[in-house]
């Protein structure tokens, strides 16, 4: 494992966090926020092995006997509440002596809020109806085992997590010498790899022995004392998760990618880096002592906040779980200035239609092909890997398209009053930021690219430096950053402009039935009592509200049939803007998807024959191979529309790439604007013929290229037979 | 039968064909002394080749009697290990217990959900067996099991010492090769395990089924003989034969003289745990079909996948001796290709009858491959009232008693019936041309005319109708989900809509 690349990674973070920071309180996002079932029941845990601290129950993770404890942070859950009314006195320990606006105090708050004292009861010693010992012991696999994957199911609980071994035998966790730093990565490497065969036999050996003196070992556990020196060999913060049967891997895969991988990664960072996690521990340690040797006195409640009030890491954990079980971003700080950012990404986008019978979507997702989650994905954990073993590597072209990000329009998700509100709230945000994010939240419309923000953006910053920028680039990269960090809060989406010229079709995944947009059934169960509208009925009522002048919401979606631009329902020019407004509202909820069009070229027999006898005149030998070769190679691949007709003479072939098209595929292409064609028309064509696979619709490459939809028609038309025209989103 | 020819080309069920083998089935116990013991595995030596290391997994495989009788799953390393571990607490075992455990080991990326239960019933059905005469705990000859002091007459009635052995290497034969395995334990008790046995209690939860939907089997379910099929659930032996592509779940239930919900049950196993199945719509003239972005992104780039549509669309052949060609790649990627929301099936079929005709094209296979393939989808049309106090009340919670006594029944349904028999004698002095002119067989127009003229209904049956329709209308049912609802054909329930209030028709 590459510490320098994690260092990196993790500084990258830092560097993200400090302008990404920000919907953390709110409750704002319509999509994410009532997605509740998506991991609902997800809690962590961290155990961890911390040596010679004596007692708990133990997995040995050395050879030398000495027993191991085991100590398990968890979060109440919701399979524990029982009802109980036990009322306790005393619970404010806390509210004296904090702040009430300290982030401590916010979590403490908020796990009040979420777990009323008098409605949960909290059973010590057991998570999930099985003991807390069992559990860490489980969930602590052998040494060898550590720095990949663990899963571990037990009915329907799933215990997913990434064990983490200390780097050296002797449990310290900091690289001995960090010039060497290169050849200790390789080292390691090594090691994960062949782990299996010489240490293991030694090591598990002492595993079985120990299974004996476990049974001993627990009873003495009362009796300790935790110190900061002490060294944790193994730790693993465990995720307990209760998913659907039938969405188990995709959830699993989730949250360990997302989230349990990238949480331990940074746990082990800073434990390397500053024994984070043994400090931490030993005050969890403590406190937990402190409510046991007091037991009776205190519940578990206020041992709660106790660890809440005192420990950073708990507070981490509690907040993961309080945001990442509401679908939203976790933005964890522990030990005052270091941060990361946590979330599963919502799967609310689609490229391909997805089996909506079948599949549970999100309702109101998007269908598109404008992969806004591409934007996002610098660097990602390669899966392909062994055993699921982490790799921090950065992918060369992670970022690809992120260059092309200006070239889109920006629709915001959110009303812009709220994405200011987050952008207000947030601690630490650099102040510059802030001010021009709000501004840019008020002017940008989903009608222009974000190219053409240039000038507001240069103004937004000379107004509020009282400098001017001529650094063009400069200008645009913050630009860029910005529509990132509405991206990565899920605040805005990247759209091509709207237009009166562009064709919609209402989405065949857009909100429609149930009550919510998580809701599958078929069936509303309705009694006398309606107590919430379909989805598509409260949406009516909302764009009533907000589109007075414009026809009914049902009504207004007859428009959009695919096949006219929708700029022809507009009665007058003065309508213009609010049908405008409407659409861009109709995307936002995902119920209109914009149809484009994809262009493929064609070429007839009678193309053919001409390139062929231009071959012949030219009469040498090397077109000759030329035109077998090609021949072969269209056997494979590109001849698949002319096989096996009976009935046409003049047959076509599509092309279905023009970049990787042979020598003779490409003349046919070359031939199909040779005669006839205008300068510009050549020129344009072989600007453009590169696009024609499929990959990149028409109305983009207009706006990326700034080229008219006219200009494009009419060579299309000129093209005539030749062109295969695909539409669809 | 349909739907086997382009998802399966050898139609009969193997259970390598759907279903993920077993790697290795291991037998375990904790031994008194030794601890967790490895007694039996098969294949031999599999643990050892594939680098499973017994150490690491015993604790997972024994584990604390908390842990027992619960559905195991561990990944270790590339693998899967599903198990049930049982615990039984009886005297006269040493230590008053005996642990064992069949542990099912597969590919860390199989299938293993229709295991799941087997699994689970294997571990229950030892317990019991193990109960009654200790068929495990003795078989290894050795007493350590038992208190020295237990004295067993039945010791010597146990002739086979590999019991468990025998057992765990017919398990895993069996299971692999033929999906099911009946084993003979003693006189009494036999082992008879099936996939397709036990319906799986997980999708129970799933409402997304609907009753207008068409299943559609991926795999020829019919042609496994009947012998196999002893032991299946009885509910999906009888709707089997109607599940072919075109009947929905509605109609299924009908014909099987089966309970709708049960047969959903089945449908639900169908499709999520064995993965053989397929929803599609039911085909109709007045479906609207689009394009998605598969058309061309996989289909057309996709050889195999174009050569099994040719195969699968083409037309039944009249007789078996003759040979029907093969409708052309181009010809099918055009026609699909010119799907659009404007037109209706019967459009499309006139425009392109042309080529659907000289291509061998039979429409219905063609629209059904599509939607399988998801090369088009169907889209789907929902009636929307523009004014929604009409079906929610004033207050949108629902009708007060007041505005339910308001809202006219009688007078709507006496309106309707007017109407009804009003296109009732227009249809019988022949003024009214069937709508699909290319639907000229004579059995087919019959059918249309009895669908679109039906007797004259009674003013109950039409009030009756129209509040079912209002719950659908509330529960924004699309126009295909009403028809089998109210068993209404489309122009009946669009005159009813009108008389409810002004709607839009959405195409989605």
């Amino acid at each position: 494992m590459g510490s320098t690349k994690l260092e990196k990674e993790l500084s990258n973070n830092n560097n993200n966090n400090n302008h990404m920071e920000s919907s953390d309180m709110s409750d704002g996002s319509n999509i994410s926020t009532d997605y509740a079932n998506y991991s609902s029941d997800a809690s962590s845990i961290i155990t961890d092995n911390d040596e010679s601290n004596g007692g708990g129950a133990s997995l040995a993770k050395s050879n030398n006997n000495q027993i191991n404890s085991v100590k398990e942070q968890q979060q109440p859950q919701h399979q524990v509440k029982k009802r109980s009314n036990t009322v306790v006195t005393g619970t404010t320990i806390d509210s004296n002596f904090i702040n009430p606006d300290s982030p401590e105090n916010k979590i403490i708050q908020e796990f009040i809020d979420k777990f009323p004292e008098d409605k949960f009861h909290f059973i010590k010693d057991k998570i999930c109806g099985l003991d807390k010992d069992i559990i860490a012991e489980y969930c602590l696999p052998p040494r060898h085992l550590c720095n990949q994957r663990f899963e571990f199911t037990c009915d329907e609980l799933s215990f997913i997590g990434l064990p983490m071994a200390s780097k050296n035998p002797d449990g310290t966790w900091n690289n001995i010498k960090k010039n060497k730093q290169e050849q200790e990565e390789e080292k390691e490497e090594n090691i994960d790899d062949d782990f299996g065969d010489d240490e293991l036999e030694n090591e598990s050996q002492s595993d079985s022995e120990l299974a004996e003196i476990k049974s001993q070992t627990t009873k003495k556990s009362q009796s300790f004392k935790a110190q900061v020196g002490d060294n944790i060999f193994v730790f693993n913060l465990v995720f307990i998760l209760d998913p659907l049967l039938l969405e188990y891997d995709q959830r699993v895969d989730e949250m360990y990618d997302n989230v349990a991988t990238r949480f331990a990664m940074f746990l082990r960072f800073f434990q390397q880096d500053s024994n984070y996690l043994s400090k931490e521990v030993t005050k969890i340690l403590e406190i937990n002592e402190q409510f046991n040797n007091n037991g009776g006195n205190f519940t578990v409640y206020n041992q709660y906040k106790k660890l809440l009030f005192k420990s950073s890491l708990c507070r981490a954990i509690t907040k993961c779980f309080h945001r990442i079980s509401d679908n939203k971003i976790a933005n964890l700080v522990i030990d005052e200035d270091k941060f990361i950012s946590l979330q599963i990404p919502i799967r609310n986008e689609f490229k391909c239609l997805p089996n909506v019978k079948i599949d549970h979507i999100l309702k109101g997702s998007f269908l598109t092909n404008i992969e806004n989650f591409k934007f996002l994905s610098t660097y990602k954990f390669d899966k392909q890997n062994m055993n699921g073993k982490i790799d921090d590597q950065e992918t060369a072209n992670g970022g690809g398209g992120v260059g092309e990000i200006l070239n889109y329009a920006l629709i915001f998700l959110m009303d812009p009053e709220d994405i200011i509100n987050d952008l207000n709230n947030n601690v630490g945000e650099n102040d510059l930021s802030t001010l021009i994010m709000t501004d840019l939240v008020k002017t940008i419309k989903p009608y222009s690219t974000l190219r053409s923000y240039k000038k507001t953006m240069q103004n937004l910053i000379q107004t509020y430096t009282n400098e001017s920028f001529t650094d063009e680039e400069f200008v645009m990269k913050m630009l860029k950053s910005f529509v990132l960090h509405f991206i990565y809060w899920r605040q805005a989406r990247c759209i091509l402009p709207i237009s009166s010229k562009n064709k919609y079709i209402v989405s065949p995944i857009g909100p429609m039935t149930g009550q919510r947009i998580d809701d599958f059934d078929t069936n509303i169960h309705y009694s006398n009592h309606i107590d919430k509208l379909p989805l598509i009925y409260s949406l009516q009522m909302e764009f009533k509200q907000q589109f007075q002048v414009l026809p009914v919401l049902s009504t207004f979606l007859t428009y959009f049939n695919g096949e006219d631009s929708f700029g022809l329902h507009i009665p007058s020019k003065d309508h213009k803007l609010m049908y405008f407004q409407g659409v861009a509202w109709c995307i936002k909820k995902g119920l209109l998807t914009q149809v484009v069009t994809f262009i493929y070229l064609r070429v007839d027999a009678k193309i053919k024959t001409s390139v062929e006898e231009d071959l012949e005149k030219e009469g040498n030998k090397s077109s000759d191979n030329v035109l077998s070769d090609s021949i072969e190679d269209m056997g494979d691949t590109e001849s698949l529309l002319s096989i096996d007709s009976f009935e046409d003479v003049d047959e076509f072939t599509i092309i279905l790439d023009p970049r990787t098209s042979t020598a003779i595929e490409k003349r046919w292409l070359y031939k199909l604007v040779q005669n006839d064609f205008k300068k510009s028309e050549q020129k344009l064509f072989y600007r453009l013929l590169k696009y024609f696979n499929g990959e990149t619709s028409i109305e983009y490459l207009c706006v990326k290229n700034g080229i008219s939809r006219n200009e494009i028609n009419q060579l299309l038309k000129k093209l005539g037979k030749y062109v295969v025209k695909v539409k669809h989103w | 039968m349909i739907g086997d020819s382009y998802f399966d080309d050898n139609s009969h069920f193997t259970s390598n064909e759907n279903i993920d083998p077993i790697h290795t089935i291991l037998y375990t116990q904790f031994h008194p002394l030794e601890g967790p013991k490895l007694i039996f595995e098969f294949p031999p030596n599999n643990l050892k080749d594939n680098n499973i290391n017994f150490q690491d997994i015993q604790n997972y495989i024994i584990p604390k009697p908390q842990l027992c009788k619960k559905l195991l799953t561990l990944i270790y390393k590339d693998f899967r290990l599903i198990s049930f571990p049982m615990y039984l607490k009886k005297p006269y075992y040493f230590r008053n217990v005996f642990c064992f455990n069949f542990v099912f080991i597969f590919k860390n990326d199989s299938k293993t959900v229709p295991y799941e239960p087997i699994i689970e019933k294997l571990g229950k059905m030892f317990q019991i067996l193990e109960e009654q005469s200790q068929i495990l705990s003795m078989s290894c000859k050795d007493m350590i099991y038992f208190k020295s002091d237990e004295q067993h007459e039945n010791i010597d009635e146990i002739t086979n010492e590999n019991n468990s052995k025998s057992l765990v290497t017919k398990l895993y034969l069996d299971l692999n090769n033929y999906s099911e395995c009946l084993i003979p334990i003693n006189s009494g008790d036999s082992i008879d395990i099936k996939l397709f046995t036990f319906l799986s209690k997980s999708v129970k939860t799933l409402n997304s089924l609907s009753l207008e939907d068409v299943p559609l089997l991926k795999l020829d379910l019919s042609s496994i003989n009947m012998f196999k099929k002893l032991n299946w659930d009885q509910t999906l032996l009888k709707m089997l034969p109607y599940i072919n592509g075109v009947n929905n779940i509605y109609k299924i239930s009908h014909l099987a003289n089966s309970d709708l919900d049960l047969v959903v049950e089945v449908i639900k196993n169908l499709v999520y745990i064995y993965k053989i199945c397929v929803i599609v719509d039911i085909f109709q003239f007045d479906n609207i079909y689009g394009v998605t972005n598969r058309l061309d992104s996989v289909f057309l780039k996709n050889p195999l996948l174009l050569t099994e549509c040719q195969k699968y669309i083409v037309v039944d052949k009249v007789n078996k001796n003759s040979e029907v060609l093969l409708p052309s790649k181009k010809i099918i990627f055009q026609l699909y290709n010119s799907f659009k929301l404007t037109i209706r099936v019967k459009q499309f079929y006139k425009e392109n009858y042309h080529y659907i005709v000289k291509n061998n094209i039979d429409l219905r296979k063609f629209v059904v491959f599509g939607c399988s393939n998801n090369i088009i989808y169907r889209v789907m049309e929902y009636p929307l009232m523009r004014d929604i106090t009409l079906l929610y009340g004033s207050n949108l919670g629902g009708f007060t008693d007041e505005e339910y006594k308001s809202f006219d029944f009688k007078t709507r349904a006496s309106k309707l019936k007017a109407l009804m028999s009003n296109k009732n004698s227009l249809f019988s002095t022949g003024d009214i041309k069937l709508t699909e002119k290319e639907d000229n067989t004579k059995d087919e127009s019959t059918e249309v005319d009895q669908l679109i003229a039906p007797k004259i209904e009674s003013l109950s049956s039409i009030k009756k109708t129209l509040k079912k329709l209002i719950i659908c209308l509330q529960n924004v049912d699309n126009l295909d989900r009403i028809c089998v609802i109210l068993e209404k054909d489309k122009s009946y329930v669009l005159d009813v809509l009108a008389e409810i209030g002004e709607y839009d028709t959405v195409n989605m």
